[in-house]
């Protein structure tokens, strides 16, 4: 799944679904990682790396804010990040556009094949 | 700090060590990996299998420094222009420093050697004429060449892209 052409799809896409992860519920770097690779069937398996500009972007930009969760009990402080309600809104609208886009794709993908 | 304890804020440290980005996102980074770290583990997750996934140290680092890279904010390209002007009014001012020390160097030599006319006169004249007044242009080219290199190394540092 490294070929150019899935990698810029999945570039496109994946901001959008950060974003929507961190609005569903506050969470941390690994658990979106995991939820991203489970709910993908591993076409998104992603590595530490390729999620913290994700992240930083949508944290310089409002959309989610980071803060330390002192662990309950003994589990150890983690870094959680949790959507902004500039953040819920933001998600929404590029739900929407994807909506758009998406729909106009497969509708250009269709009207292609019938000729 | 157990042995487990301390070989993980052995490989922490050696992760850390080797990023090449400005310290502020390293230690934006350094806080979520080893919270990621931490979450991992508290997933019931062994050490062995959270190096394994995540790399040896260099290979943690190499991927972060690549993928941060973009993100890393860009130095302003301004900053040449600020070196030019330094590098323009500092060698103007060691021109006129030459100059000096040459002209200097001639007249305590003709007047050493007691050439007629030449330690007054005209050779003094144009000597005086030359440093009389307030050396305004030196002034400004010497605040000019501090500007160029204070700016230059200021805006070394890295801006928001």
């Amino acid at each position: 799944m490294e070929d150019r052409f899935s990698r810029e799809i999945k570039k496109g896409a994946l901001e959008m679904l950060v974003l929507k992860l961190v609005c569903e519920k506050p969470t941390y770097g690994y658990d979106l990682l995991s939820r991203l690779k489970e709910s993908s069937d591993r076409w998104l398996t992603l590595k530490e790396g390729t999620l913290y500009p994700i992240l930083y972007r949508l944290e310089d930009e409002g959309f989610i804010a980071a803060q330390w969760q002192t662990g309950e009990g003994r589990t150890a402080p983690k870094k959680m990040y949790a959507a902004t309600e500039k953040g819920q809104t933001e998600c929404h609208r590029r739900m929407a556009v994807w909506g758009e886009f998406t729909a106009i794709v497969d509708q250009i993908l269709a009207g292609g094949n019938a000729q | 700090m157990t042995a487990q304890e301390k070989k993980m804020k052995k490989y922490v440290n050696a992760v850390e060590r080797r990023l090449n980005l400005p310290r502020s996102i390293r230690a934006r980074v350094m806080s979520d990996f080893a919270s990621d770290i931490t979450a991992r583990r508290e997933a019931g997750k062994s050490d062995d299998e959270i190096y394994a996934e995540l790399g040896t140290p260099k290979d943690a680092a190499a991927d972060l420094n690549a993928q941060m890279a973009e993100f890393t904010y860009r130095k302003s390209p301004w900053r040449f222009l600020c070196l030019a002007a330094a590098l323009f009014s500092g060698g103007y001012l060691l021109y006129q420093l030459l100059v000096v020390v040459l002209l200097l160097g001639v007249l305590r030599q003709s007047s050493s050697i007691g050439i007629i006319g030449s330690a007054d006169g005209p050779t003094a004249i144009f000597v005086t004429a030359t440093y009389s007044g307030f050396p305004w242009s030196y002034l400004f080219f010497g605040l000019v060449f501090l500007a160029g290199i204070t700016g230059y190394f200021l805006l070394r540092k890295c801006k928001r892209p």
